[in-house]
């Protein structure tokens, strides 16, 4: 009895080592210790007292249109830089709108672009919102909440592991 | 203060006395004889993977988790969601390990882990450490529960002065004690089924309602300054607050399971696979935990500490009012009734099983240790509820007597002292090797040094540790348990040649299912 006692892999099984791995995870803060990428949960029309918020009237008009917001991130893929809204509705990047600079090309001018406009890409009419650095959930905060999730199913798939591997054995 | 609000009064007290009355008649539930201690105690052991999953939450997030952690996140911005690594860790921890020790504790009808190490080791001394350890860490404890409690009272616009001002804490206290001696862990568990209820409700709500009707989370983040949104970056020879994050995560994690209220929900399963079960699912309320802390950047969203009738309810409980005063704000009175209930519950259930683990650890290990080794087992139940109305009475007049501000260094320094036990009762579920001799030095010197750290650097939870040149701020509780640990090691072969060991009663076949 007692032999058989010993050899019951719940006390000690190879599975075990799968939750070391929250431990890694969640223990090295330097990895996590970001903003970016945020967790975009909701889009929603910026409240019209929003610190970076310009907006515009447009009358079936393709623009130019002065974002009139100091933009500092680095390159040229603008597409999470700002959020366009007109009448409400979120626009989308590219598809319905480009940024562009008087000063050139958007990944060779200085830090931080002060002049930068945005321009339809087909006419529009409407109350135009343009919002700099709104972003959603910090990546530090989603990440910590995920890998609750993650040690979670972690826990779980060592226990099935096992909790089935006596049931085997006994056949 | 505020004057009162009617509405949401109504509502508490309501299901304050709906909790009442299901704590007085939890008595007939899985009924057992409450004349002996493990049945008083314990419940007889029979709690099953739902009511236990319901009793450890209901135990480990408590009244002052929810009013604390978003009051810090309020304050201090980032630091604060420690709470969430903290509890993704604690249950792998409580997976593998405390299985055996639901075993062994089985297998030899032990009540508490002084009871589990007197057996393993032999030594009343080092059993008496263990118990002693646990019950001075449980009081501040409790004391905090009625911080929770107040500032929930005091959301409700309750007010007065002197005495007069504490007399629902009082009646609340009363009533506490009242069912926990008549129902033992019973009344807890069948509360804590209401109350972690409530608390799921309340939360999902703020969680969905709060951030609609504050434009969505990207609003409420970018309302928080961006010196809290993020952990400062380390500057120079320290790895800042990059090292005192993890190791206050990873301390708390290794001292949360080492609480007597803990180990008194735990072993009250009814089985070590309850136990293992509830690995998996108690990370339900850690994610609770997570979203809970981000109601303190709500309140900063929302702006309510700016807001002229939540001013005095600041004034007197500072950031801890926070919670109270975005649930006012954001919800109608009466599901602030509901909320505040909540919270108010929340501090019943673990101030009750903190009560009880206190009483059977002074009553096994104490008591009938030293004093009556001969008492009979309905004399062991009988002075466990009567040592358990003593030390609510005791919190009470603590937290009645005492500024605030102590209960909450104490509760610091109980941290500090609780994780000290870790050796003998984590490492000891699975080796003798150490001495217990041995161990109880590297017990002393662990919660000496800790002690006297916590107090010159003003009972904060951080101590920068400074190897040459470079800093390594951290938890002052990992930090001292390393030291323990060391200690113990290095006396080992000395007391092993000079006192020997004790007898062990347990076998390895009594760790296993």
């Amino acid at each position: 009895m007692a032999e058989l006692a010993q050899r019951d892999p719940r006390d000690w099984s190879w599975w075990y080592l799968l939750l070391l791995i929250p431990f890694v995870a969640v223990l090295w803060v330097p990895f996590y210790n970001f903003a970016e990428p945020y967790l975009v949960l909701d889009r929603q029309p910026p409240p019209a007292n929003y610190v970076r918020l310009t907006t515009h009237t447009a009358k079936n008009e393709t623009g130019p249109f002065k974002v009139w917001l100091p933009l500092t991130k680095p390159g040229a893929n603008y597409r999470r830089w700002i959020e366009v809204w007109l009448d409400g509705k979120l626009l989308r990047p590219r598809r319905d709108w480009t940024l562009s600079s008087p000063s050139g090309p958007l990944d060779a001018i200085p830090r931080p672009i002060t002049d930068a406009e945005i321009t339809f890409t087909s006419p529009r009419t409407g109350e135009i919102q343009i919002v700099a650095d709104r972003p959603g959930v910090p990546f530090f905060y989603w990440y910590q909440l995920l890998w609750v999730l993650i040690g979670a199913g972690l826990t779980a798939f060592v226990y099935f592991m096992t909790e089935r591997r006596p049931a085997a054995a006994r056949k | 203060m505020r004057e009162v609000n009617w509405i949401a009064l109504t509502v508490f007290v309501l299901l304050f006395g709906f909790v009442t009355w299901l704590g007085f008649v939890a008595s007939r539930w899985r009924r057992g004889d409450l004349g002996l201690l493990h049945e008083w105690g314990l419940a007889g052991r029979r709690f099953g993977t739902l009511i236990t999953w319901f009793l450890v939450g209901g135990d480990l997030y408590t009244a002052y988790t929810f009013v604390a952690v978003p009051a810090l996140a309020f304050g201090a911005g980032a630091i604060a969601f420690f709470a969430v690594p903290y509890t993704i860790l604690v249950y792998p921890i409580l997976f593998v390990v405390f299985p055996r020790l639901w075993q062994v504790s089985h297998k030899h009808g032990y009540i508490t882990l002084a009871d589990f190490v007197r057996g393993r080791f032999g030594n009343r001394w080092l059993a008496l450490a263990v118990t002693v350890t646990g019950i001075v860490a449980t009081m501040p404890y409790i004391a905090l529960q009625l911080v929770g409690l107040q500032v929930v009272i005091g959301g409700l616009g309750i007010s007065g002065k002197g005495m007069m001002g504490d007399v629902p804490l009082i009646i609340a206290f009363l009533l506490l004690a009242a069912f926990t001696y008549t129902s033992g862990l019973r009344a807890p568990a069948a509360i804590a089924i209401v109350k972690d209820t409530l608390i799921f409700v309340t939360v999902l709500a703020a969680v969905i309602v709060i951030p609609i009707e504050l434009g969505g989370y990207s609003q409420i983040f970018a309302a928080v300054p961006a010196q809290k949104l993020l952990l400062a970056a380390p500057q120079g020879d320290t790895t800042g607050m990059y090292s005192s994050y993890a190791t206050l995560a990873l301390g708390s994690a290794l001292a949360l399971f080492l609480y007597p209220h803990s180990v008194t929900a735990i072993l009250s399963a009814s089985s070590g696979h309850a136990i293992r079960r509830n690995a998996a699912m108690l990370p339900a309320y850690s994610l609770l935990l997570g979203l809970l802390a981000l109601l303190g950047f709500m309140a900063i969203a929302a702006g309510v500490e700016k807001m002229p009738e939540y001013g005095r309810g600041f004034m007197q409980f500072k950031a801890n009012f926070a919670v109270p005063a975005l649930l006012l704000y954001a919800f109608p009175s009466w599901f602030a009734g509901v909320a505040f209930a909540a919270i108010g519950i929340g501090a019943l259930v673990p101030a009750a099983i903190m009560s009880i683990a206190a009483a059977n650890l002074f009553t096994r290990n104490i008591y009938r240790e030293f004093w009556r080794p001969d008492c009979s087992h309905r004399e062991e139940s009988q002075m466990a509820k009567w040592v358990s109305l003593v030390v609510k009475i005791g919190a009470l007049l603590f937290i009645l007597a005492v500024p605030q501000q102590y209960a909450i260094q104490l509760q610091l320094l109980g941290g500090i002292w609780i994780i000290q036990t870790l050796p003998p009762v984590i490492l000891g579920l699975y080796t003798r090797w150490l001495n217990p001799w041995a161990l109880l030095t590297g017990w002393a010197a662990g919660i000496g040094v800790g002690s006297i750290i916590a107090v010159k650097y003003h009972f904060t939870s951080i101590w920068p540790v400074v190897i040459a040149g470079y800093s390594f701020p951290g938890y002052t509780a990992l930090y001292t348990l390393v030291l323990n640990l060391l200690v113990a090691a290095a006396l080992t072969p000395v007391f092993n040649a000079l006192k020997g060991y004790g007898k062990d009663e347990t076998a390895p076949a009594d760790y296993r299912a």
